[in-house]
This record gives structure tokens, sequence and C-alpha cells, in this order.
């Protein structure tokens, strides 16, 4: 005769671990993001002009 | 009173670990910093890898164009492939991939005469009975500095690899209107993502300042790299490299119902008076530096105007006054200039508008006459 099968239980929760991961993903996609901000102030800070076709 | 006992539900696994995760997305942190920290700086590298001369001319350099049209990064990219194309092994032994480098320096009405370069590549090979690498370096409203700059960075392994390269500079009356003022004008510096001892020694020449030197290439050309590096990042990230479209000016409206651009010719026309010297004197420059590396020879050719124009904009008088001035200049100087258009026969008809042919026969005819005169200079001594 089988054993009774024992109730389903959950496996140890680390909630600091899966905070980690968020917090690292925050960083990856802010500091990511951040040069291109700083490209796109700098264009508009140093006045930089994009040449435009005027025709001839 | 009885109390009636709440029982909490317990929270499931999955829930705690998703809590834990927008807590760790969405809050300040020590972690996040420091990943903010390393992606800020990864990106940063990345960018000043792709910006530099190597990266330029290597595969993240094909990301570097926001658009099909953006002549100036295409044309960066392919001066640079040129300049650091490798040496020959020995001066005895030129290089096997030493074919001849016909480099074509010019404005939209270069690029829309020769597109990109392959009809007259096959042009050459018929007239010259020999295989040619063209480079249409062409840029709208090229200026002499950024000639300079194209012809130094394509002729710089021209000497060490030995292969011969002609430079071709197209001409127009209307060039000659580059004056001081318009070169230090921030629309028309710095276009290009190149550096050049030759152009910064033209800039100090014309009262200007070139921008100081780091020795990082992506910095030495900010303005390029910041008006380029969004998309050039983006476009690395999702691998979408631009091609590029050479002759779309013929796609472009041909009315000028304002008369802006036929002011605008006119203006440059007439400007070209007061700084026809200086102009001159870059190109007799420019001609030395070039004519002094053996394998390299510098030609002139005139880019397309339609018939008749210069009368059209009531001025027809002084460019012929400034083209006389030119042609006594290659005459003095001892170089071809090659007036295309009377060789190939154009008519008015043949232009879209006033300074850009049409697409298909006009062009072959243009490029007709542009392998012959090469094939007639190789036969010359």
């Amino acid at each position: 005769m089988n054993a009774p099968t024992p109730p389903p239980q959950d496996r140890p929760v680390d909630p600091a671990r899966a905070r980690r991961s968020g917090a690292i993903l925050q960083g990856l996609v802010v500091g990511g993001l951040l040069v291109p901000a700083i490209l796109q102030l700098l264009s508009l800070a140093d006045g930089v002009a994009p040449f435009t076709y005027q025709g001839f | 009173m009885a109390r009636v006992a709440v029982q909490k539900r317990p929270v499931r696994a999955w829930r705690q670990q998703l809590d834990g995760f927008v807590a760790g997305l969405t809050r300040p942190s020590v972690p996040a910093f420091l990943a903010m920290c390393v992606a800020f700086a990864a990106t940063a590298l990345l960018l000043l890898w792709q910006f530099s001369e190597q990266g330029i001319a290597g595969a993240p350099g094909a990301h570097i164009a926001r658009s099909a049209i953006d002549s100036e990064a295409f044309v960066t990219r392919e001066a640079l492939q040129l300049a650091l194309s490798p040496a020959a092994p020995s001066p005895a032994a030129p290089s096997p991939a030493a074919t001849p480098r016909l480099v074509v320096l010019g404005t939209s009405s270069t690029a829309q005469m020769l597109g990109d370069g392959s009809g007259l590549a096959r042009q050459l090979k018929l007239t010259t009975g020999s295989d040619w690498r063209v480079h249409v370096l062409a840029t709208p409203l090229q200026s002499p500095i950024d000639q300079v700059t194209l012809a130094e960075t394509a002729l710089r392994s021209a000497g060490e690899a030995r292969v011969p390269t002609l430079i071709a500079i197209g001409f127009q009356v209307q060039r000659m209107g580059w004056s001081a003022e318009r070169l230090a004008d921030r629309r028309y510096r710095d276009r290009l993502g190149l550096r050049s001892a030759w152009a910064d020694a033209e800039l100090r020449d014309a009262g200007l300042t070139p921008r100081p030197r780091t020795g990082i290439h992506a910095l030495d050309i900010h303005p390029f790299l910041v008006e380029k590096g969004m998309v050039a990042l983006g476009r690395l990230a999702l691998q979408r490299p631009a091609l590029a479209r050479v002759d779309y000016f013929d796609e472009l409206d041909p009315a000028d119902p304002a008369g802006g651009r036929q002011a605008a010719i006119r203006a440059q026309i007439y400007s070209g008076v007061a700084n026809a010297d200086s102009y001159l004197a870059l190109l007799a420059r420019l001609a030395a530096r070039i004519e002094a590396i053996p394998s390299a020879r510098l030609v002139f050719f005139e880019e397309t105007m339609r018939p008749g124009y210069a009368a059209e904009i009531g001025a027809a008088e002084v460019a012929a006054q400034q083209q006389a001035r030119f042609d006594r200049f290659v005459a003095g100087v001892g170089l071809p200039y090659w007036r295309l258009a009377d060789e190939a026969g154009l008519s008015a008809t043949d232009f879209h508008d006033p300074l850009h042919v049409r697409r298909g026969l006009p062009q072959a005819a243009l490029q007709s006459a542009l392998a012959q005169q090469v094939a007639a200079l190789q036969g010359r001594p």
C-alpha cells in the first residue's frame, strides 16, 4: 500500500533576491538611457546645428 | 461580543517575488545605483568605440547614419575605410589589391551625376580596360574645408600602399562663394566625423580656430557624435544599419516658387568675386599637397548646372568672369579641368532642377564622359 502523499509545500521565498534583481534592472535601464539623454542635452546646450539641405 | 477571528490568506510565493522585484525596480537603492554606473560606463564606452576611426570604418559604423540620405555619415565611413586600408608588404611589391582608385569630391550635383559609382566603374572598365574602385565622397553643399578633409583622409594610406589614386574635385562658379564667415557657420562646420591636419591648417589660415584635439577620435568629432550618437546606438542595438541612397536629389521638388534657391545661388556667385582669391589659394595648396604624394593625382571637373541658368538668374556676366578666373587658375597650376556636361551634350531637358541631372541617360552620358577623360589622362605621360 502506498504511503500518503505529503501536502504540497511552497518553496522558501527570498524577496531580497527578487528586490535585488529589480534594482539591477532599474540601474541597467536608467544607466543605458543616460547616455542618449546626455547626447540630447548636449545637442541643445552645445548649439550643434545639423546641416539642412537647401536645394543647391 | 464575540470577536470573529480574521484569518489572513497566505501570500503566494510568486506574489512575494513579484512584490520584491517591483520594489527593487521602482525604489532607489545602492544596487540600482551601482548597476546604473556600470550600464552608463558600458554604453559610453560602446559609443566611444563606435565613433572611433576603426569603429566607424568597421561593422559598428554601418549603424551610424541617421537615415538613408545621411551623406555625411556614409562619406565619413567610406573615407575612413580608404584611410585604414592595408599597406603593401614592401615598396617593391605593390599590394595585390592595389586596384586604382577614383575618389570624387563634390556637392549634391556630383552625387546626382554619379549615383553610387557602380555605373562609372563599369564605364572605366570599358574605357581603360582595368578595374577601378570608385568612391563617391559627395555631400550636399560640400565646403572646400570638407574637400580638404576628405582628400587627406582618403589619401592617408595611398602613399604608403602605393595605390594609384585619382582625386577628382567638382567645381561650379557658385562654389567660389565660400567666405570665412560661411565656413565658420555651425551648419557647415564639423559636418563630417573626420579630423584633418590639412583642414585645421586651412581653418587657421582663414582666421578660424579649429576644435582642440584630445587624441580620442569620438571626442574630437563631438558635433558629429552628438548629432548622430543617439540614433547610432539605437540602430546598433536593433542591428538595423541604414542603406545609402546617393542620387535622390531628382526626387525633390524642383519648384522654387519663393525664389529662395535662385537668390542663394545668385548670392553665392556674386560672393565668389570677393572670395575667389582665398578659394583658389586653398585649392592651390591642396593641389600641392596631393601632387606631393607620388601615387596620387588631382583633377577638376565641372559640376552640372542647367544650360542658361546663370542668365536666368541675372548672373551670366559675373559667372563668366568667375569661370575665366578658374580657367586661368587650372592652367596656371597645370591641372586638368574637364567640362563633362559639354562633352556629354546635355541640354536643359536633361536637368531635373537647376543643378541636378535626371536619372538614367543624362547620368550615363556624364559618367561616360568622365571615364573617357580618365582614360585619356592615363595615356598621358
